[in-house]
């Protein structure tokens, strides 16, 4: 195996996340070859550095400030709410309000009308189809009783 | 009384509100230290910080209790930070990086190494280090960065890395061991004597 796959297995290996049959074959690797071992050493180096460096704390009072974006958060919630009941009100006051339901109400009669009307005009059709029909067989029925009496006459 | 994580998550569920200061107070520290590592500023780790727990409160109904609360809170944690970065990434000349982090009102002298002596010329160095793995961690890219520092600051396994961030263990090997490389690349200069 090449360097460059011992050096990729380095970063499991100082964690501890290889089997042990890989952990011999890495040291007994690190033995026979100083760039592996060096650098291998600086990881370590890395690692212990990174490790030394203290962790970073919030300023005290982390839950209240929290607390107070909850708030604000829910207050906003609400206010949405207050103003999704009363903006009806507050956008249209008085008149316009009055002006708003004569103009749905007409809406909806208008549009109850033409749906009724189109719903009629599809029956007509029918019924004329059905009468045409009739008289198509009416009008049949005369011309074979005529054409014998016309020969007669002749 | 100390009750665990899934206890507290169960009292919350039946109404108990003290249980969300429980765990918030539990956990905010933690999640404070992983967000500053990825994002490297602490106006923006205070309010993605603040962010994450408000999306506890909001979606704890859905925790159903099939891993431990830490890794779904460390999850979240994580996305919280990425998609923070991303929006800020679409935001033209708010890119953030180390480099400028005065700008933001950090002093780069805060982050102090644990074993700090008191010769001034050591502590001049140890903040010096400091600073460069601070920028040298906040060079990698997000994914890469996020993996290492749940590893590094958390010590999550694995394991547990693998249920954050839904992939396969080759996968976070794979990123650690990147991560860990470009890091020793970056402060190469720097390793030789200093610790």
């Amino acid at each position: 195996m090449s360097c460059k796959k011992w050096k990729k297995k380095l970063s499991s290996y100082l964690d501890n996340e290889v089997s042990s049959r890989e952990r011999s074959k890495i040291e007994k690797h690190l033995k026979s070859c100083r760039a592996c071992f060096n650098q291998f050493k600086q990881l370590e180096r890395v690692h212990r550095l990174v490790q030394s460096i203290q962790p970073e704390k919030p300023r005290p009072g982390f839950y209240e400030r929290l607390s107070e974006r909850l708030c604000q958060k829910k207050t906003t919630l609400r206010e949405k709410l207050v103003a999704w009941r009363y903006g009806w009100q507050l956008s249209f006051p008085g008149v316009g309000k009055i002006a708003i339901a004569v103009s749905a109400v007409l809406l909806v009669s208008v549009s109850f009308y033409i749906w009724r009307s189109a719903t009629s005009y599809e029956v007509n059709i029918k019924v004329f189809e059905e009468e045409y029909f009739r008289s198509q067989q009416m009008n049949s029925f005369v011309g074979e009783l005529a054409l014998p009496v016309f020969f007669e006459i002749e | 009384m100390q009750y665990s994580d899934e206890e507290l998550v169960e009292r919350y569920g039946a109404g108990d509100g003290e249980s969300f200061r429980m765990l918030v107070e539990r956990y905010q520290d933690r999640v404070y230290h992983i967000v500053y590592g990825i994002v490297g500023n602490k106006d923006e780790a205070e309010d993605l910080s603040q962010e994450v727990f408000l999306r506890v409160y909001r979606f704890l109904h859905r925790f159903k209790g099939k891993s431990r609360f830490y890794t779904w809170l460390y999850r979240l944690t994580v996305n919280v930070c990425l998609s923070a970065r991303r929006k800020r990434k679409n935001e033209p000349g708010k890119i953030f990086s180390l480099a400028d982090s005065s700008k933001y009102g950090d002093d780069p002298g805060e982050i102090e190494l644990a074993d700090e002596s008191f010769s001034p010329l050591k502590v001049l160095q140890n903040r010096e280090m400091a600073e460069t793995i601070k920028s040298a961690i906040n060079s990698l890219s997000e994914v890469l960065k996020s993996t290492f520092v749940l590893r590094e600051f958390e010590e999550l396994s694995y394991e547990e890395l693998t249920r954050v961030f839904q992939c396969s263990k080759g996968t976070i090997k794979s990123r650690l061991s990147r991560a860990r490389e470009q890091l020793r690349r970056k402060i190469e200069p720097y390793l030789n004597g200093t610790v």
